[in-house]
């Protein structure tokens, strides 16, 4: 067990009253988040800043933490949690992060040494409200609306919540057209059958809802389309209802975007979200380095973002595989055109098959099952069965009650040895095992007014995607050392060597050196492609009388790769006639790497 | 009607200064003698509004040549602010419709703007020369009349008023001040719009630097005449070298004039195969980034009555369409057709000026504006690229040779367009000479050829609103059905040549799609009928068979037959509404 961190006690507090419907969750809504960065940017250190406002009118806000008055050019790490809009977890966890960056401990305090971070916490609250609505239905379309079904009428005819149950779920229709059987392995679930081997379709799987519009189909037309983090003008596809009208048509998208343009000091981007750059780590793809982006990582990010996920390894387990550059996401915007190296982490996802209990704890089970079946017993009016009885009848199977399930499974395996189970299979099975039963609704009969009798369950809104509580400190935890550990890897800009040398008279030669000693680059291949302003921009200071023979004051180094790469080209020489040497200066400054000055060194005379 | 037209002749002779006869459509023609009306023809007309075209003139002076229309015809024009530049000009758009119960709104309308790049000024004369002879035809022109009876335009002088001024006010070369103002690190130094060009000699224009560099340049003085600059061939040695615009570098980088007054493109800013800056100078961070073409874009979602786009710029005689980069493909047959009839004639109409394919003729634009406005929005859309300096010698006698380019400006005006070379001690070179021609040679036409330009760019555009689409009931017919059923064929007639829906539009899911209702009779079903003599053939319509949604609407100089069948006889009121053309109710005995 780890020790639970001291600032997970305020992240319980400010999610208290915010229990979610379903799951046994403690969620933050829009206004626990909207408090918290209040509460949070009271802190020394701490800054509250003003996205905008969405498109439903919340407040998008962020948080910066570093000392006041520190140089713009400082290297920035943002943080932001739940862009895709149904990753509460990733609020969490980023409010969380943010909690221990305020707290001043050791590892905030040399992390903020280091680098400048700003937390989004919420990065799509409108998507996030609804987490809280009744009745819940899992959502991410926020924005433009669209007549999906063109019939001239625009979300008239949307999933809804059709038995009165709180939740919008899945309908089994039955219908000999319909392509789904239940799955021999466990028949809560759905799968295709397969008409080849002999099997026939008895139902049609659609979402929870009416007819609403009368035109036979169902919830085919909801309210709105938009999705905030498929509106990014990266990999974007026009005419598309999640899409959105058009690139950056969403307000949420377009004040993520400027947040960004107005920070080009961020070296690194961390999103507590629902893609993956550190866990699968997205190869360079053929094309990757053509001047149009194309949605693959470029093959010397691809190095940075391996090594970076080695980091990340270290620090958080059982990370789950997830998509990268997903077409119109501000993941991809941020790193094909910003050139900011995105390091995305999914959290969670359902854990595949039962865990296996330890031998202690699978004893204490045991004890509380026996007890249990004995206390029914008893209450059925039975006689008393001593303890050694009761477990003597479990191994015989009589009070095992999936006993009856295993043995149909076990024929069905036997009939169709074609049929393995899948994924879905395993997650019920963790489901029925974890206790989380809230994450299944049971399929139950109910009368459809238009489409007489169906069957209403299936994965409760969020399931699939939402952590257990008992996670979160875990989450945090491990997710707040990888955002520590990164601190030394951002890109800084030093001058190695700033030396003159007397030619004679009063002619000098200068030269100088300028590195970066930490791993990431100041200009990632990314950047050097989208020609983000991210170059190390010379200035040489000349005191009064002296002349400039050879070279510029102002020079440019394009390229400070770091330890990570090979290549920088750091090295500039200029020839100045003065009479006061040692009063010549140099300065380097950056974008995003902080910025160096230095006093002049002689050589001996030639 | 008869009597009317000889009693109106008839008095012709008594009282010519102020009368006219009227047509049977109401509108009042000028007899022979009455100079009423401004329509094209010279003897004796005069405007009601005289505005001299043949100046070119800033942003307050176009306003107010639009402020100027709105006081003379009240009723017939309006504007909103849509917005503000940079440097907080306004964006005006005027609505220019012929009074009556219909709004603009309700009518299908005609976009019209020029000036997107801030040097391209003529664009704004041509939008308010359009206004201005639609004006002062309306009922002395039966087709002005009915242009502004049945639809609206939307006229937006300059996009970029910022540019425009810019352009007017300060020195500038033909090609500068495209840009708008916003600051913009063009040279990535950290530092905005820190070096641009200067007027060095403080003449008011930004020509070229020269220096003499005997047996060390590049370039030779023409043996004629000692204005024009020679390269020299391969293995040669001249005597001169050019030293680009007028400038100095103001940044110490080592290099001049690289980091101006904004820099970007607002013509590459909008959605529609819209690229990152890396891949498109101009772009923005993301489409709709200059707040410029935000309002616009804003403007155009929020006006879905727009179905005819025209964007004016200068220079070269060009009538362009997309797609603007060979990437997107092509456009659906069906508007293609509507393109080349509305290209074509318009080469007529332009002398000089060729129809050609953004991408295929001309250069890749990504984030192009008709671009979007067609790509995105399905609406028909076309650039002009105003000027051609062919017109200076329209029989090909002076070719477009820098010496020929001399001798019109010699002998046509006098040689006022060119700032002789003149010496100029340079901070940076020594001793240079300054000279070139002006800013306004050579993307805008002189004085003398500038009506002629707007009024045939003009004309282009009404024959563009022309064709944008109306909708009638060109006829109904019932038949009896087995049953006692009743089939009413309803026949919806667009006479104009472009679609209610284009192609686009309906292939994409564009906008709201067209709907055919009947109400008063109970329709048991309905189909589009595309062959009468094999009715059975109707194709179904699913949903409500008294409200249609119609995708594909009605086709340009086309018809389409929708089958009712209805389970009873009686009055039956049709209705065929949609977004690009007056609603039409109808309503007819079925029996």
């Amino acid at each position: 067990m780890t020790k639970t961190p001291s600032f997970l006690l305020a992240g319980a507090l400010l999610c208290a009253p915010a229990l979610a419907q379903t799951g046994p969750h403690a969620w933050p809504e829009p206004a626990d988040v909207t408090r918290t960065i209040g509460e949070l940017s009271a802190h020394e250190g701490v800054e509250r800043i003003w996205l905008g406002t969405t498109g439903a009118g919340h407040d998008l806000e962020a948080l910066r933490f570093g000392p006041d008055g520190r140089a713009s050019n400082h290297p920035a790490i943002l943080v932001v949690g739940n862009v895709t809009g149904d990753r509460l977890a990733g609020t969490a966890v980023a409010l969380g992060i943010a909690a221990e960056l305020a707290s001043g401990s050791d590892a905030a305090t040399a992390l903020l040494d280091a680098a400048t971070v700003y937390v989004i916490p919420s990065a799509n609250p409108d998507a996030a409200a609804l987490r809280f609505a009744t009745p819940l239905e899992h959502t991410v379309e926020t924005g433009d609306d669209r007549d999906t079904d063109r019939d001239g009428l625009s979300g008239e005819d949307g999933p809804a919540d059709v038995n009165g149950d709180g939740l919008v779920t899945w309908m089994r229709v039955p219908d000999p057209a319909g392509t789904y059987i239940a799955d021999p392995h466990d028949p809560r679930l759905n799968v295709e059958a397969d008409a080849t081997r002999g099997e026939r379709g008895m139902w049609r799987l659609v979402r929870e809802g009416f007819d609403a519009d009368g035109d036979g189909t169902i919830a085919e037309d909801r309210a709105r389309d938009a999705q905030v983090n498929k509106n990014f003008p990266a990999g974007y596809t026009a005419h598309t209802a999640a899409g959105g009208i058009y690139g950056g048509s969403e307000r949420t998208t377009r004040a993520l975007m400027d947040f960004a343009l107005l920070h080009p000091e961020l070296a690194l981007v961390l999103t507590l979200d629902a893609q993956d750059t550190l866990v699968s780590t997205p190869k360079p793809g053929q094309g990757s380095s053509g001047r149009v982006p194309t949605g693959k990582v470029m093959s010397g990010d691809a190095k940075l973002l391996e090594a970076l996920g080695r980091h990340f390894g270290e620090h958080v387990e059982n990370a789950p595989k997830a998509d990268s550059l997903v077409a119109g996401s501000f993941q991809r915007w941020l790193y094909e055109q910003r050139g900011v190296l995105t390091l995305d982490s999914a959290l969670w996802d359902l854990p595949k098959g039962a865990p296996e209990p330890d031998e202690e704890e699978a004893e204490e089970v045991l004890e509380e099952a026996s007890e249990k079946v004995m206390d029914e017993l008893a209450e059925l009016g039975y006689v008393e069965f001593e303890k050694a009885e009761v477990d003597m009848l479990g191994e015989l199977g009589y009070v095992d009650d999936t006993a009856d399930e295993e043995m149909v499974v076990e024929e069905v395996e036997a009939d169709k040895p074609w049929r393995k189970p899948g994924d879905a299979h395993e997650q019920l099975e963790w489901v029925d095992a974890s206790g989380e039963s809230w994450r299944f609704v049971d399929w139950q009969s109910f009368d459809h007014p238009t489409l007489g009798l169906v069957e209403i369950g299936g994965w409760a809104p969020y399931a699939e995607v939402e952590p257990p509580a008992d996670a979160l400190p875990g989450l945090i935890e491990g997710h707040f050392a990888f955002l520590a550990s990164l601190g030394e890897l951002l890109p800084r800009v030093e001058i190695a060597s700033f030396e003159a040398t007397h030619l004679g008279k009063d002619l000098w030669r200068i030269e100088a050196r300028i590195e970066n000693p930490a791993l990431l680059p100041v200009v990632t291949d990314a950047a050097s492609r989208a020609r983000t302003s991210t170059r190390a921009r010379v200035d040489l200071y000349l005191p009064e009388g002296a002349s400039l023979i050879v070279g510029h004051p102002v020079g440019f180094v394009n390229r400070l790769n770091g330890l990570g790469r090979t290549g920088s080209d750091g090295e500039l020489e200029w020839l100045v006639t003065t009479t006061d040497i040692d009063a010549v200066r140099l300065g380097v400054t950056t974008r995003n790497a902080g910025a160096a000055e230095a006093a002049i060194t002689r050589t001996e005379d030639r | 009607m008869k009597s009317l037209l000889s009693f109106a002749l008839l008095l012709g002779g008594l009282a010519p200064a102020t009368l006219a006869v009227q047509d049977p459509s109401g509108v009042m023609i000028p007899t022979g003698d009455s100079n009423e009306g401004f329509n094209g023809l010279g003897a004796m007309r005069a405007p009601k509004v005289e505005m001299p075209w043949n100046r070119l003139v800033d942003m307050q002076e176009l306003y107010a040549r639009m402020d100027q229309l709105i006081e003379a015809y009240p009723g017939f024009m309006s504007y909103e602010v849509i917005g503000t530049s940079v440097e907080g000009r306004e964006l005006r758009v005027y609505t220019l419709t012929a009074p009556g119960e219909l709004g603009a709104d309700a009518k299908p309308a005609m976009w019209i703007d020029g000036n997107i790049h801030g040097n391209e000024v003529q664009g704004g004369e041509a939008v308010v020369y359009t206004a201005w002879y639609l004006l002062e035809n309306y009922k002395h022109n039966a087709r002005a009349t009915d242009l502004l009876d049945r639809a609206a335009f939307y006229l937006l002088p300059s996009i970029n008023p910022d540019g425009r001024d810019s352009w007017f006010h300060e020195a500038h070369t033909a090609s500068s001040s495209r840009t708008g103002v916003m600051p913009v690190d063009s040279d990535r130094d950290g530092l905005f719009d820190e070096d641009g060009p200067e007027d060095l000699d403080g003449d008011g224009s930004i020509t070229s630097m020269r220096k003499y560099m005997p047996g060390e340049g590049n370039y030779e003085l023409d043996a004629d005449d000692p204005r024009i600059m020679v390269r020299v061939g391969a293995g040669e040695v001249g005597d001169w070298v050019l030293l680009g615009r007028e400038g100095y570098d103001n940044d110490g980088d080592g290099r001049s004039g690289e980091d101006g007054v904004g820099g970007y493109d607002m013509n590459r800013s909008w959605e529609g195969t819209w690229m990152p800056e890396h891949v498109q100078f101009g772009a923005g961070a993301y489409p709709f980034y200059w707040p410029e073409t935000r309002a616009i874009s804003e403007f155009f979602l929020s006006h879905p009555n727009i179905a005819g786009v025209q964007s004016f710029h200068n220079s070269g005689g060009m009538i362009l369409r997309g797609p603007g980069a060979e990437e997107y493909g092509s456009y659906p047959r069906a508007d293609l057709r509507v393109y080349d009839t509305l290209g074509e004639e318009g080469e007529k109409m332009l002398p000089f000026y060729r129809y050609m394919i953004i991408w295929r003729d001309l250069y890749s634009v990504f984030g192009g504006q008709v671009n979007w406005t067609y790509e995105g929005l399905g609406i028909i859309s076309f650039t002009n690229e105003l000027w051609t300096s062919e017109r200076m010698s329209p029989d090909g006698r002076l070719g477009n040779s820098t010496a020929d380019r001399h001798w019109a400006d010699d002998n046509l005006m006098l040689g006022a367009g060119f700032v002789d070379w003149h010496s100029f001690d340079h901070p940076e070179y020594g001793e240079v000479e300054i000279g070139g021609f002006r800013k306004d040679v050579g993307r805008v036409p002189p004085t003398f050829l500038i009506e002629e330009m707007l009024h045939r760019n003009a004309m282009f555009c009404i024959l563009h609103a022309e064709a944008m689409p109306s909708v009638e009931f060109l006829r109904t017919r019932s038949s009896a059905l087995p049953g006692g059923l009743t089939a009413f064929d309803v026949t919806l007639a667009n006479p104009r040549k472009i679609p209610t829906r284009t192609a686009l539009a309906a292939q994409k899911g564009i906008g709201v799609p067209d709907r055919l209702t009947i109400d008063g009779v109970e329709v048991l079903a309905a189909g589009y009928l595309t062959d009468p003599l094999r009715p059975e053939r109707l194709q179904l319509v699913d949903g409500d068979p008294a409200s249609i949604p119609m995708e594909r609407g009605v086709p340009g100089q086309g018809e389409v037959t929708v089958r009712f069948i209805l389970a009873e006889k009686g009055t039956a009121t049709l209705t065929y509404s949609g977004e690009k053309f007056v609603d039409q109710t109808h309503e007819v005995e079925v029996d």
